[in-house]
């Protein structure tokens, strides 16, 4: 037989392999199901963040008609009762909630302190929350990997498969060509999927689109992509090694294990046992302490407090503080907020830069697995991180030390000397100074995206590294 | 001998022929350990925590009672307001860890742990300070790694591991004709081979993780065996599953697949599904809508009191009161909002009842939220008992407010002795015991049940032992 007349091996091998695959009802069966979920969470998650962002919009209104109803009240008061700023909701958090659910998207703003974030979706729950909700990233990150070691544990393993590949093998197929012949069809089944689940992302998404969100989707596909895709040649290599069906099966659902199951889970915890997190009662008790004891923890307050004092009678010329052309509490009290808040933002700064060192170090074990990579990355692009968070709080501190000192300044300047019961309209004192919390720009997203992009680029060339050491094997075992 | 002691024999000494069970016993081991250590981390943090609110309470009595001891004079009794009056009252009450708190981090962390008391803080406030953790949310979104991650998620892995062949290799091999041809029911054959991965594979396991907590908590005998107990059970339930796979699978693969299925659908997919009904039944309230709902209640109430006489709240004929008039007017102020706020949050708690109900009843729904219910019961860290430590600590603020009502009634200030006879204390009573006993059970019946639900369709299965030899 000529060779010309020959179909090339490794396009038939593709071929072929395409064709069992697409005859595979089991996977079919499988397919069709994760896809189906992944469109139910989406739908649901939708219809869910819809529900939220009208919630917060009547929320901002009710809480705005609330702090209005105070009318004319004392300003220091009026800054102890505080103000609430809720957090928008990110459109792409509809396929990764990321952080959202334990960070809490409600922060009160009062006069001398600054509040963490509050009423987290997990408060409140019983033995079930513990399980956690379904959410699309959760199909898309533990059950589509799943998938494929179902799809692929007996590429090369399975009996039928061998069949196959002698017959390959006769046609004058190379290992490099089986191996790579399964990897082009299967990367291909991952492709397909990948497109149908951009097409119910972008569905699910719609309200939202500008470029910068389907730069944001688009390069989030592209992580699931490379993330399913090492995961496709890590299997392949698998299944090429394993001597039998079962070896392979169990080889692929260890490495599943390790890598979608335990890794996640047992990284930060470690991460927090080697960077501890302060529980919140030492962290307030720090900031206190240095409230009382002045940063180098031996100036007492009522020193600072009276070093200020006579600075201030100096500066205006007077004995006594009645004498001053302002008010005196209200110049304290502009005076305290600025210290406590440099202090607060000292002590937060520490804190995330703990949360920054376990971030790094739960980063590090995408050694292990590439969902340690593929996770920040996915949050990052959907502002479901800890640094949208904090973007968040940060606009949200802005806001209230604008607010707080507002109300400050007014007494400074219009409380008079004796006058115990002061009221002023503290809605109209605060009226110019608005919450409009914006997202961060999706150009500030990516230099913090490139490293879980290497990570996964690196698993690809890892795994594909892996499927060539393996084809050798196949060669060895035909 | 009879057949059922020979075959038990015989698969014992199989599954330690087979070289796995030692590192199976010792992998288990190694996970219940590290996740005890975590446990006792979580367990010290929290104790620390605890310690910390309580000794900020003891600090500001002994400043307040050497203020009144060393300081306070007929002149400057204005500046000591703190000290001196009861309406200031600073009190803690907190909720510590239960003994056995290392099984499980629980819900402690979706509830507050301590609330400060004060006469005059309003009671939807109390817990503002000990509701948002510090945690890195991180960690909390991975979930802990404590035991009970082990036991709910991890356990039933290693029992399928050990038993997912339970008969399927030898029907992959031929040898079920062989086997069902000899004088022993095919069911007896099962229940025996069952009975061995029972004996040789769960017991031990139970033993293991009696062994952990026995050396790193100092749960008592009572609390130990109802661990083992669940976890015995829990353990039967994914054997009865394994058991069942095994009269469907052809081949080992196969088992391993329907195997691993099982365990997908009832410790992962059925829980999620199950908070979502839950989510669509019976959604949580809205706190922010309830914050602000109480704020305008707030604000009603100051409203109010800006129109009440002074001359209804003022110290009976008293010229120059002790305490200050101010101090009624505000009591008057706190009572009011009291009774607002609790109208405000009636729908809510309505709201949030409800919920707690659905999300108790869909334990039902799998033995894996079961098992996980009834460890968080037995580490003291179960959503019940957070919502009991909430409703005592508000009593115990409303007793506190009482006395502090008693005090402006009487214009009498704190003295020395007051500090040394002790203020008020909260002291924390729990739940009833037989409720939670009941709760246990129920929990301890729904694994049951699923194991029975699982053996009673293995039994269907084996009336027609035509299958196993196809």
């Amino acid at each position: 037989m000529a060779s010309g007349s020959m179909t090339p091996p490794l396009g038939l091998i593709v071929r072929q392999q395409w064709t069992s695959l697409l005859r595979e009802r089991r996977l079919q069966i499988l397919g069709l199901l994760v896809l189906a979920l992944c469109a139910l969470t989406l739908f649901d998650a939708g219809r869910d963040a819809a529900r939220l962002e009208r919630a917060r919009l009547h929320d901002t209104q009710v809480e705005q008609q609330v702090w209005q109803t105070q009318g004319e009240a004392n300003p220091h008061g009026a800054a102890h009762f505080g103000r609430y700023a809720y957090k928008p909701h990110a459109p792409l958090a509809v396929i990764d909630p990321g952080l959202q659910r334990h960070l809490g998207s409600t922060v009160k703003l009062e006069g001398h302190l600054q509040n963490t974030s509050r009423f987290k979706a997990t408060d409140g729950g019983a033995a079930l929350n513990r399980f956690g909700g379904f959410s699309p990233a959760f199909a898309l990150q533990v059950l589509v990997p799943l998938l494929i070691v179902f799809a692929t544990f007996g590429a090369f393993a399975g009996e039928r498969a061998r069949q196959m590949m002698w017959q390959e093998i006769g046609l004058g197929a190379t290992p490099r060509q089986l191996m790579l012949g399964r990897a082009t069809a299967y990367g291909a089944a991952v492709l397909l999927l990948l497109g149908t689940v951009a097409v119910l992302a972008l569905l699910a998404t719609l309200p939202a689109f500008s470029p910068a969100h389907l730069a944001a989707l688009g390069l989030m596909l592209l992580g699931y992509g490379l993330y399913w895709l090492a995961f496709l040649c890590v299997t392949l290599a698998i299944s090429a090694w394993a001597a039998n069906s079962r070896s392979a099966l169990f080889g692929a659902l260890g490495f599943w294990m390790v890598a979608a199951v335990l890794v996640p889970m047992v990284a930060p915890a470690l991460a927090e046992a080697r960077h501890p997190t302060p529980s919140a009662t030492v962290f307030e008790a720090g900031v206190v302490q240095e409230v009382m004891k002045g940063p180098d923890g031996h100036s007492p307050r009522d020193e600072r407090f009276a070093a200020f004092k006579a600075a201030t009678l100096a500066q205006y010329g007077v004995k006594e503080v009645d004498d001053l052309p302002i008010n005196y509490n209200g110049l304290l009290f502009e005076h305290g907020e600025k210290l406590t808040s440099a202090i607060y933002n000292r002590h937060f700064d520490r804190l995330y830069d703990d949360y920054a060192a376990q971030v790094r170090l739960t980063l590090a074990a995408s050694a292990v697995s590439p969902l340690m990579a593929l996770r920040p990355l996915s949050a990052l692009l959907a502002q479901t991180d800890m640094a949208a968070h904090r973007h968040f709080l940060k606009q949200a501190e802005a806001y209230r030390y604008q607010t707080v000192q507002a109300l400050n300044r007014d007494i400074k300047l219009n409380r008079k000397p004796g006058h115990t019961d002061y009221a002023s309209d503290v809605s109209a004192i605060t009226a110019a100074i608005r919450f409009t919390p914006r997202p961060r720009p999706f150009d500030a997203l990516l230099p913090d995206a490139w490293v879980p992009f290497a990570l996964l680029l690196a698993w690809v060339a890892g795994g594909a590294v892996l499927m060539r050491l393996a084809a050798r094997r196949v060669e060895g075992s035909a | 001998m009879s057949t059922l002691l020979i075959t038990i024999r015989t698969e014992a000494r199989r599954m330690l022929r087979g070289g796995w069970l030692l590192p199976l016993w010792f992998a288990f081991f190694v996970l219940c350990a590290g996740a005890a250590w975590n446990g006792m981390a979580w367990v010290e943090g929290r104790q620390t925590a605890v310690a910390s609110i309580l000794e900020d309470e003891a600090d500001t009595h002994a400043m307040r009672r050497k203020q009144l001891a060393e300081e306070v004079t007929a002149d400057n009794r204005q500046r000591y307001g703190g000290a001196l009056y009861a309406t200031a009252f600073s009190l803690r009450a907190t909720l510590a860890p239960g003994a056995l708190a290392i099984l499980t981090v629980g819900q402690a962390e979706g509830y507050p742990m301590a609330a400060n008391i004060s006469p005059f803080a309003a009671s939807n406030t109390i817990f503002d300070q000990h509701t948002a953790g510090m945690e890195n949310p991180s960690v909390l979104a991975a979930g802990r790694f404590d035991l009970a991650f082990v036991l709910v998620w991890l356990l039933p892995l290693l029992v399928l591991a050990g038993s997912f062949d339970l008969f399927a290799t030898e029907r992959e091999r031929g040898m079920a004709p062989w086997l069902l041809s000899q004088p022993v029911s095919p069911a007896r054959l099962l229940v025996s081979k069952a009975l061995a991965r029972a004996l040789f594979l769960i017991l031990p396991l139970v033993a293991i993780l009696v062994g952990v907590l026995w050396m790193t908590s100092t749960a008592g005998p009572g609390a130990l065996l109802s661990v083992a107990g669940l976890v015995l059970l829990y353990g039967l339930f994914w054997l009865a599953l394994a058991l069942l796979v095994n009269l469907f699978a052809t081949t080992a693969a196969q088992a391993a697949l329907g195997c691993l299925a099982g365990w997908l659908a009832l410790a992962v997919l059925l829980p999620a599904l199950a908070l979502g009904v839950a989510d669509l039944a019976a959604p949580p309230s809205n706190p922010n809508e309830r914050a602000n709902a109480l704020r305008a209640e707030a604000m009603r109430a100051r409203a109010e009191m800006k129109l009440q006489p002074t001359a209804a709240v003022i110290a009976p004929g008293n010229v120059a009161p002790n305490i200050p008039d101010s101090l009624r007017r505000r009591a008057v102020e706190v009572a009011r909002a009291e009774i607002l706020i609790q109208e405000a949050l009636q729908p809510y708690r309505v709201q949030d009842r409800a919920r707690q109900a659905w999300l108790n009843a869909l334990r039902t729904a799998s033995p894996a939220i079961a098992l996980q219910d009834g460890l968080e019961r037995l580490a003291d860290a179960d959503a019940a008992r957070a919502r009991h430590f909430q409703v005592e600590a508000h009593g115990f603020l409303l007793q506190v407010r009482a006395i502090a009502n008693q005090y402006l009634a009487q214009d009498r200030l704190l003295t020395v002795a007051d500090y040394d006879r002790g203020l008020p204390r909260f002291v924390f009573r729990g739940l009833p015991a037989r409720d939670e006993l009941f709760e246990l059970l129920f929990d301890a019946a729904v694994i049951a049940f699923g194991a029975a639900l699982l053996l009673a369709f293995a039994y269907l299965r084996l009336r027609h032992p035509i299958h196993l030899t196809e």
